[in-house]
C-alpha cells in the first residue's frame, strides 16, 4: 500500500515537473524552475539563533538577543541573495556526439548568465536515475564550461535524465536547486571488447570466400636507425650481422588492407559480446585507416573509411536489432 | 590496443574549468580556515577573564598550526592520534579545574578547547561548518562578560570576519577584500532588519536560572573589611547611571544604599544570617516589603552595569517605579532592592524614592536585637571608652556627637592608604593611627554605638555621582562608600556619615577633592581618562564617550519590557490585542519593504537600447502585415525579403527605420545612438500605414 502511494506520488511529481520545467536545450532559471530550502547547515544555524535567544533571555542580555536577530536577518537576506544569484544562471547543453556503453562520458554544459555574472560553485547530479556521477564547476568565467560525467551501460538510443543543478552560494545556509530536462538524446555504442581482427573478402553478397585477411601490420616499408625505445623484434638482424649497423624495420600503415567485417569476425557466441568485439575491430581498423564494410544479418554498411564511416558503422551496431527504440537511462 | 576510445573531443572555446567536488578542505592556501583560526585566537585572547591560561595558549597554538599549514610550512596537519591524546589530557585538566570554576566558565573553557582541537584537525567542510557555529556561539558568550561598546565592536567584527570565512569557503575564487566587502554590505543591510526584529521580539523574563560566575564580580561585596572599599576606590569603572525625571538631588543627598551589614565579628561586617533567613521566608511566601511612603518622590531609572551581584542601588526609601521593575527586583526589609538573579548583563530598573519617609516601618524588636550584637571580646580600649561615654552622655544623640567630635578634635585624616591595622583594628584606628578610609570611620562608629547599647548598622553603597547631563548621574566604583544608620526611637533608622565630619569634601565634591594627597586618586590607573580630567581635550573626550555610553546603555543594554511597551504605546497608542496584530503586520511589511529595496534593483535586467526597441516594434508591425517572420535574419536581408509584400510607402518607412537602426547599432563614435526621435516618428507613420 505504502509502495503504491509512494509510486503514485512520485509519478505525479514527475508529471508536475514535466509541466513546470519543460525540456529545452537552453534554459534560463526563471522563478518557476527554482526550488529553495534551508540546507542542513541552515537548520543548525537557526538552532544556534534559538540557543542565543534563550541564553540572551535567561541572562537578560540584550546584546545576545541583538546578535540573534542579526543572524536571523542575515539568514533572511541570504535567502534572497542565494535565490537571485541562482536565477542568473543560464544553462545550455552542448551536443554530445556519441558515447560508448560502460565508459565514463561527459555531458558538456555551458553556463552563461542573465545580467550580472553569478558567483560560487554549482554542483551537478542526475535526478532520480542510476547515474551516480556528480560534478561541480566554479563559476569563474563568462561563460563557464563544465562536464557532467555519466556512464551508460546499454547500447542504443538514450535520453539523459533531468540534471539537478544546485548552488549553496553565498554562505551555504540555503540551497537552491532545479531539475532541468536538457533534452539530450544520444546514441550509445556497444562497449569495445579487445579481440583479433578478422576481415573477409566477400566475392559476392551471398557467399563468403574463406580467405581471411588477418589484420596484421607486416607490410615491410623501410629501414631506419635503431633507437633504444624500439622493440628488439623489429631489429633487422640480417643487416646487423652484415654491416654491424643497427637498423630497425618499419611497417607501413595497412592502407591496402580492406574487406568486410561479418558475424564471423567475432569469436563470441553471445550477440552483445559479438557486437562489442566488432566495435573494437571497427575502431582499430579506422585508426589504421583501413577500408572496410559491415555485413551482418539484416545489416549491411558498404565499405568505406574515415571518421564518418566509423561513426556510421558504430551507429548501426548500436541500434542493431533493438526492438524498443529509446532506452531511458 | 586503442589509445583513445572516445574519438570525440568536445569543442570548447575556452579551457574548461572542471573540478571534482570534494568536501575535503585543502590544507595550504585555505583562506576560510586561516580566517577562522585568526578569529578563534582573537576571541580566546579577548576572553582573558573567563579562560584559563593554558586554554588560551592551546587556541593560539591551533591558530599557529593552521597558519603554518596555510603558508605551506608543513604539508600535514598534526596526526589525529596526537590530537586525540591532547584532547584526553585537556579533558582531564578541564575536569579537574571545573570543580573550582563553576558551570558557565567550565563550559566556555570546554568550548574553546574543543574549537582549538577541531581547528588543528579540520579536514572537511563539515568540520569547518561546525567550527563556524561554535565560533558564532563564542562571540555570543563574549557578551556575557563584556558589554562595553568597544568589546561589542570587537565581537561584531569577529562575527563578520567569521562570515567572510564562510563566504570564502563557498566561493574560494574570490579575494578576501571582495568577500569582506560583500559581508560588510550584507551586514549593513541586515542591521535595520535586526533592529526591527529586536524591537518587536518579546522581552521575556528569564526562562530558568542560569549558572553565573562568582569570580569576576565587580563592585561592593556582601562583606566589608576596611580595606575593601579602599581598593574599590582605585577603580574608575562605571557602577551605574541614573536618569532622573525631575531634578537631580544635590551631592550631599546622593547616598545610594546597596547593602545593609548587620553582623560584626570584630574585623568585618557582613549581612546578618538571621536577616537573610527572614528574607528567605518572606520570599517563599512572596511577601515583599512595601513601605508606606509619604512626601514628594524622586523618580528615576537606574542603568546598572553587569556586576554579577544581586545588589541594586537606591536612594532613601524606595519603591518599584513600574510593574515590570517589581517583577525583576525583590524589596527587602532593609529598604533595599535585590535583583532576582545576579546581574550577568546590564539591567535597568525604575525607582520612586521618598526622602521624607522615615525608616521606622520594620519590626523594631528584630532590628534593635540584631543591631546591638557585638563580638565577645577584642578591642578592649574601645570597650573602655564606650563604657565611659555611656556614663558621660546618657542621651544617645549626645553620645554619637561625642564620637564625631572626637574625630574632629583629634585631627583624624582621610586616606586611601592607611597603615595595616590587623588585630584589634578599631583600637588601633581610634587611638594609634587616627587615619583611615570611610569604612574605618563607619565601622568604628557603629561598633561604639552598639557597645553603648544603641542599635547601629553599616550601610555600603555609593555616595555622589558625576553629572552627565542635567538629568543623568554617572556613579563610578571610586564613589563606593560606607556609612552608618543608627536607630533612634520613633524616628527609626537615621543616616549618619562619620566620614563627612573628617572629610566634608568627600560628600560635596567627591573622592578626588577629599584626598589630601591627590596622587592617591586612581593611583593604579595612570592612563584613566578620569585622571586626565584637568586637560581640556581629555575632559571633552571623556564627556563625549560618556554620553555615547549612556545612550548605549539606555537604548541597547537597558532596553526592557517597559521601554518596549513605551515604544509600542508611542506608535499605536493603547496596547490592545488587535493593535498589536497590526503592529506585527506593520513590522513584517517594513521588513519586506527593506528586502524589496535591497533586492529589486538587482533583479532588473538592463534596459534595451531605444533604437533596438524601436526597430523591434517596427519588425513586429511588418511581421504582422506581411506574415513573414524575421527569425534573426540580418536587418537588410529581412528588408529585402519583405520588399514585395508590402506597400511602397510602408516599405520606404521600414527602409528608413532599418537603415537608421543599422547606422546606430554599428556607429563607431556612438554619436547618433541617443537620437531616436526621427526613428520614432517613422515608426508611428509606419504603424498608421500598415
Amino acid at each position: 500500500m505504502q509502495q503504491v502511494i509512494k509510486r503514485s506520488l512520485s509519478n505525479w511529481f514527475v508529471s508536475w515537473l514535466k509541466r513546470r520545467i519543460p525540456a529545452g536545450k537552453e534554459q534560463s532559471l526563471s522563478h518557476s524552475k527554482i526550488f529553495i530550502l534551508p540546507s542542513r547547515f541552515g537548520v543548525w544555524f537557526i538552532a544556534l539563533c534559538g540557543l542565543l535567544f534563550v541564553l540572551g533571555t535567561n541572562y537578560q542580555n540584550n546584546l545576545m538577543r541583538l546578535l540573534c536577530t542579526f543572524l536571523l536577518s542575515l539568514f533572511l537576506l541570504h535567502m534572497l541573495a542565494s535565490y537571485i544569484n541562482f536565477s542568473r544562471l543560464r544553462i545550455k547543453a552542448l551536443k554530445i556526439e556519441a558515447v560508448f556503453a560502460g565508459k565514463e562520458s561527459a555531458a558538456p554544459i555551458m553556463i552563461s548568465f542573465d545580467g550580472k555574472m553569478a558567483q560560487g560553485v554549482v554542483h551537478f547530479s542526475w535526478w532520480r536515475s542510476n547515474l551516480n556521477d556528480t560534478g561541480s564547476a566554479m563559476l569563474s568565467d563568462n561563460p563557464t564550461f563544465a562536464d557532467v560525467p555519466f556512464t551508460l551501460t546499454n547500447r542504443g538510443h538514450a535520453t539523459l535524465p533531468r540534471l539537478t543543478i544546485r548552488s549553496d552560494y553565498p554562505l551555504g545556509l540555503f540551497k537552491c536547486w532545479t531539475h532541468l530536462d536538457l533534452d539530450q538524446h544520444l546514441i550509445v555504442y556497444p562497449a569495445p571488447v579487445k579481440c583479433d581482427i578478422k576481415m573477409y573478402e566477400l566475392a559476392s553478397e551471398e557467399e563468403a570466400v574463406s580467405k581471411v585477411t588477418k589484420g596484421g601490420f607486416d607490410d615491410f616499408h623501410a629501414l631506419r636507425e635503431y633507437s633504444p625505445s624500439d622493440p628488439l623484434s623489429n631489429v633487422a638482424w640480417k643487416q646487423v650481422a652484415k654491416t654491424n649497423e643497427w637498423l630497425v624495420k618499419t611497417f607501413d600503415q595497412p592502407v591496402s588492407s580492406s574487406g568486410w567485417l561479418t558475424w564471423a569476425s567475432a569469436s563470441s557466441q553471445d550477440t552483445e559480446q559479438r557486437l562489442s568485439q566488432l566495435t573494437y575491430q571497427i575502431i582499430q581498423l579506422s585508426e589504421h585507416n583501413a577500408i572496410f564494410g559491415l555485413a551482418l544479418p539484416d545489416l549491411t554498411v558498404p565499405p568505406g573509411k574515415g571518421n564518418t564511416h566509423m561513426h556510421k558503422c558504430l551507429n548501426a551496431l548500436a541500434l542493431y536489432r533493438l526492438t524498443d527504440k529509446t532506452v531511458h537511462a | 590496443m586503442p589509445k583513445r576510445i572516445s574519438p570525440i573531443p568536445f569543442d570548447r572555446q575556452n579551457g574548461a574549468r572542471l573540478m571534482s567536488y570534494s568536501p575535503n578542505v585543502p590544507l595550504a592556501k585555505h583562506k576560510a580556515g586561516l580566517l577562522l583560526s585568526l578569529v578563534l585566537a582573537a576571541i580566546s585572547l579577548s576572553f582573558f577573564s573567563p579562560l584559563m591560561v593554558w586554554v588560551v595558549l592551546l587556541s593560539v597554538c591551533a591558530a599557529v598550526v593552521r597558519v603554518s599549514l596555510f603558508l605551506g610550512w608543513y604539508p600535514q596537519p598534526p596526526a589525529s592520534r596526537t590530537v586525540n591524546l591532547l584532547a584526553v589530557l585537556s579533558l582531564l585538566a578541564l575536569g579537574w579545574f571545573s570543580l573550582s570554576l563553576g558551570l558557565l566558565i567550565s563550559m566556555i573553557n570546554l568550548l574553546v578547547t574543543a574549537c582549538s582541537l577541531k581547528l588543528m584537525v579540520m579536514r572537511n567542510q563539515r568540520d569547518l561548518l561546525q567550527l563556524f557555529l561554535c565560533i558564532l556561539f563564542l562571540c555570543g558568550c563574549g557578551y556575557i562578560f563584556e558589554q562595553g561598546m568597544l568589546f561589542v565592536a570587537l565581537y561584531s567584527a569577529m562575527v563578520i570576519v567569521a562570515f567572510t570565512a564562510l563566504a570564502l569557503q563557498y566561493a574560494s575564487n574570490q579575494s578576501y577584500t571582495y568577500q569582506l566587502k560583500m559581508l560588510g554590505n550584507m551586514s549593513l543591510q541586515a542591521f535595520p532588519i535586526a533592529a526591527v526584529l529586536f524591537i518587536i521580539f518579546p522581552q521575556l523574563p528569564p526562562l530558568w536560572q542560569m549558572p553565573s560566575t562568582q569570580s569576576a564580580s565587580t563592585g561592593i561585596s556582601d562583606t566589608m573589611r576596611p580595606g575593601d572599599i579602599a581598593s574599590l576606590s582605585q577603580s574608575s569603572e562605571l557602577a551605574f547611571r541614573a536618569r532622573f525625571e525631575g531634578k537631580v538631588p544635590p551631592p550631599q543627598d546622593r547616598y545610594w544604599r546597596a547593602l545593609v551589614l548587620e553582623y560584626f565579628d570584630g574585623e568585618e561586617w557582613t549581612m546578618s544570617a538571621r536577616r537573610k533567613a527572614a528574607e528567605g521566608q518572606r520570599k517563599l511566601q512572596d511577601r515583599p516589603f512595601r513601605p508606606q511612603v509619604i512626601g514628594e518622590a524622586l523618580q528615576y531609572r537606574v542603568f546598572a552595569e553587569a556586576s554579577r551581584q544581586q545588589w541594586l542601588f537606591t536612594l532613601d526609601v524606595p519603591v518599584p517605579g513600574s510593574p515590570i521593575t517589581s517583577e525583576k527586583v525583590w524589596q527587602s526589609t532593609s529598604y533595599t532592592f535585590i535583583a532576582n538573579q545576579n546581574l550577568m548583563s546590564a539591567m535597568a530598573y525604575d525607582v520612586m524614592s521618598y526622602p521624607s519617609t522615615l525608616l521606622n516601618q520594620t519590626n523594631s524588636r528584630t532590628d534593635s536585637y540584631l543591631n546591638r550584637q557585638v563580638p565577645q571580646d577584642g578591642n578592649p580600649r574601645t570597650r573602655e571608652w564606650a563604657a565611659l561615654l555611656s556614663q558621660q552622655y546618657p542621651d544617645p544623640k549626645q553620645r554619637l556627637n561625642a564620637v564625631l567630635d572626637y574625630f574632629k578634635q583629634q585631627n583624624f585624616s582621610y586616606t586611601l592608604n592607611p597603615p595595616l591595622m590587623q588585630s584589634d583594628g578599631i583600637d588601633r584606628f581610634l587611638f594609634d593611627a587616627q587615619t583611615g578610609f570611610c569604612a574605618h570611620y563607619a565601622s568604628a562608629t557603629a561598633f561604639i554605638m552598639r557597645l553603648t547599647g544603641i542599635p547601629a548598622r553599616v550601610v555600603a553603597g555609593y555616595q555622589g555621582g558625576e553629572q552627565l547631563s542635567n538629568k543623568v548621574l554617572s556613579v563610578y566604583q571610586y564613589d563606593a562608600h560606607a556609612w552608618i544608620e543608627v536607630w533612634f526611637d520613633e524616628k527609626g533608622w537615621q543616616r549618619i556619615d562619620p566620614t563627612a565630619v573628617v572629610a566634608p569634601n568627600r560628600i560635596n565634591f567627591g573622592l578626588e577633592q577629599a584626598l589630601e594627597d591627590s596622587t592617591e586618586f586612581l593611583a593604579n590607573e595612570p592612563l584613566s581618562l578620569r585622571r586626565l580630567q584637568h586637560l581640556p581635550f581629555f575632559s571633552t573626550l571623556r564627556d563625549y564617550l560618556n554620553q555615547m555610553d549612556y545612550l548605549w546603555s539606555h537604548w541597547v543594554l537597558g532596553f526592557d519590557q517597559k521601554q518596549q511597551q513605551n515604544l509600542f504605546k508611542s506608535l499605536i497608542g493603547e496596547i490592545t490585542f488587535e493593535r498589536m496584530v497590526y503592529l506585527m503586520v506593520g513590522a513584517m511589511l517594513l521588513i519586506s519593504l527593506l528586502l524589496a529595496a535591497y533586492f529589486v534593483p538587482r533583479t532588473l535586467r538592463p534596459k534595451k537600447p531605444k533604437h533596438l526597441h524601436c526597430y523591434q516594434r517596427a519588425v513586429g508591425y511588418v511581421e504582422k502585415a506581411t506574415n513573414t517572420q524575421r527569425n534573426n535574419e540580418a536587418p537588410q536581408h529581412y528588408l529585402a525579403s519583405v520588399k514585395n509584400k508590402m506597400g511602397k510607402d510602408a516599405y520606404t518607412l521600414f527602409d528608413l527605420i532599418t537603415r537608421a537602426f543599422i547606422r546606430m547599432e554599428y556607429a563607431q563614435g556612438g554619436l547618433e545612438k541617443g537620437n531616436t526621435s526621427k526613428m520614432k516618428h517613422h515608426l508611428n507613420r509606419l504603424k498608421r500605414t500598415l
